[in-house]
């Protein structure tokens, strides 16, 4: 009965200490970045004064991580997708399959910065993209496809066996099933996947440094293959290049703000997606 | 007597182990034949062996033929799809497609490539209607199947297999998770449709076995003991075998 105790008690302490800490995170970033945040902090362009001072706002950035988001899940989605499918219903065993997912999962474990090293030498010089939206949104779509596929994998192999003998029954080919049956079944398990991963990389920094992100553009970004400026590279290069790091920590912590609010809308949406997967099953 | 599927000789294995042993018998068609056995007979194997199910499986292995219009169906020259568009199933679980009751019927016909409208729309009343669902669905074509209640769901898997023309329908236990009323409709559709249809059911419940069918094939221990005419099975079969498995003595 006493142990019980000491058990339940450390325990609840533990899990409170964890969401104090996660609170903290988020008061703090709240309580410094709501200072600076209006909406002339969201569209405007960025200047810096003779100081080194940032004014004005942060659009070019916001619009810049949108774009080289989005352009990565163009390039993520349907390779990862059309990986995992691969996986679960054609290659679902043996050593071929064995060594497949061993490289998804160490993909999955690269460190993000020599996933910029490889976007560099690979996008921008060897294929000639140049420091560009084009190669970020490339290294981004690397960094994404493990967990697009290792989502839509296990979402298709959750898909019962029941339903694809009832295709196979009526004539279907293998391919006909796994599109026509199982993968709308998955479908919203596999949507989850597409946001985790969205949401991961617009976070990212080190894979948009050395491939297209800059600290300071003049103007939004008009094509892919400009130079771009981003949230997350934003942060970093005003808290360490900027000559006024104490004067840039507020606009620093706005544009914390945004984007983790950014990153929380795109939870909530995964919350949303899998109470209606539970309903509809 | 027609026959429609001719089984030669037939032995299966899962690896090293063997499920069926050199079953031979003629399945006559446009009637009902109930394959019956204690569980773990083989009967279930057998079934799912005629429509090429097990190919999936990397350990399953075969000897011996199947003759379905003087071919040999477990050939690897058979196309196995348009197999199965002949030899239809249904499971012993209700598995609907988790869409519509009309997506569910036309999905057969869709991936054979039939897109007329007027073609499939009429294909769903008349699968329907011989499923003996036409009337309490026809208002709700569109619902989600998985709205139905489990013996609507098996009727409408039942529709489904019919709307592509098989010449036989395989039924694997199709009521073992339903209730008596429901099964009661299921068994009317069957006699129903092997006016037309060749069927062949396994099932456990030898009552059902003798409600519907004409004729009874016995399995006992992955060997066909006894195949013969319903009554005559069940009134005086000729192997004691059959006799104990019938009388409860074991099963």
């Amino acid at each position: 009965m006493f142990k019980q105790r000491i058990a339940f008690l450390s325990l609840s302490i533990f899990s409170i200490g964890i969401l104090f800490a996660i609170g903290s995170i988020f008061a703090l970033i709240l309580v410094n970045g709501l200072s600076v945040l209006n909406w002339n902090f969201l569209i405007s362009i960025t200047s810096f004064d003779f100081k080194g001072v940032p004014h004005g706002g942060i659009g070019p950035a916001i619009a810049g991580t949108f774009m080289v988001t989005g352009l990565g899940l163009v390039f993520a989605v349907p390779v990862g997708i059309l990986a995992g499918i691969y996986l679960s219903e054609y290659r679902s065993k043996g050593k071929i399959f064995n060594v497949l997912r061993m490289m998804v999962a160490n993909l999955a474990g690269v460190p993000s910065v020599v996933h910029g090293l490889f976007g560099l030498a690979v996008f921008a010089v060897l294929f000639k993209f140049g420091l560009s939206i084009l190669s970020s949104a490339l290294t981004l779509s690397i960094l994404a496809l493990p967990i697009i596929i290792m989502t839509t994998e296990n979402a298709m192999r959750d898909v019962p066996n029941d339903l694809r003998e009832a295709s196979y029954s009526l004539g279907a080919k293998k391919w006909q099933s796994a599109l026509l049956v199982v993968f709308p079944v998955a479908a919203s398990k596999i949507m989850t996947g597409v946001i985790l991963a969205s949401a991961r990389i617009a976070g990212e920094t080190a894979p948009i440094l050395f491939t297209g992100a800059t600290l300071y553009l003049a103007h939004y970004p008009t094509a892919i293959n400009q130079q771009f400026m981003a949230l997350p590279y934003m942060i970093y290069g005003l808290m360490t290049t900027s000559i006024n790091i104490s004067a840039s920590t507020h606009f620093a912590y706005g544009i914390a703000l945004v984007l983790i609010t950014l990153i929380a809308l795109m939870n909530i949406a995964i919350v949303i997606f899998r109470s209606k997967t539970r309903k509809n099953s | 007597m027609d026959v429609d599927l001719k089984i030669e000789n037939l032995s299966v294995y899962f690896g090293q182990k063997q499920i069926l042993d050199s079953i031979s018998f003629e399945i006559p068609a446009r009637s009902i034949t109930a394959i019956i056995g204690p569980s773990g007979c083989g009967k279930s194997t057998f079934l799912r062996t005629i429509n090429r199910m097990n190919d999936r499986f990397d350990d399953f292995s075969h000897k011996g033929s199947i003759i379905f219009d003087d071919k040999d169906i477990l050939s690897n020259d058979y196309p196995v799809e348009e197999l199965r568009k002949k030899i239809g199933m249904v499971f012993q679980k209700p598995n609907p497609f988790p869409k519509s009751i009309y997506e569910n019927v036309v999905f057969g016909l869709k991936i054979h490539g039939v897109k007329e409208r007027k073609i499939l729309d009429e294909t769903v009343k008349s699968s329907l209607e011989s499923a003996s669902l036409y009337d309490q669905v026809k208002d709700r074509l569109s619902m989600n199947a998985y709205k139905l209640s489990g013996g609507q769901q098996q009727r409408l898997c039942i529709a489904r297999a019919l709307a592509i023309k098989p010449k036989i329908l395989l039924l694997d236990e199709p009521t073992s998770a339903i209730d008596p009323l429901a099964t009661k409709q299921i068994e009317e559709v069957l006699e129903q449709i092997s006016k037309e249809i060749t069927i062949l059911i396994v099932t456990h419940n030898i009552q059902q076995a003798a409600r519907i069918a004409d004729y009874i094939a016995f399995f006992y221990m992955g060997k066909l003991v006894e195949f013969g005419k319903a009554e005559k099975i069940l009134n005086a079969p000729n192997e004691k075998l059959t006799d104990d498995y019938l009388t409860g003595m074991y099963g």
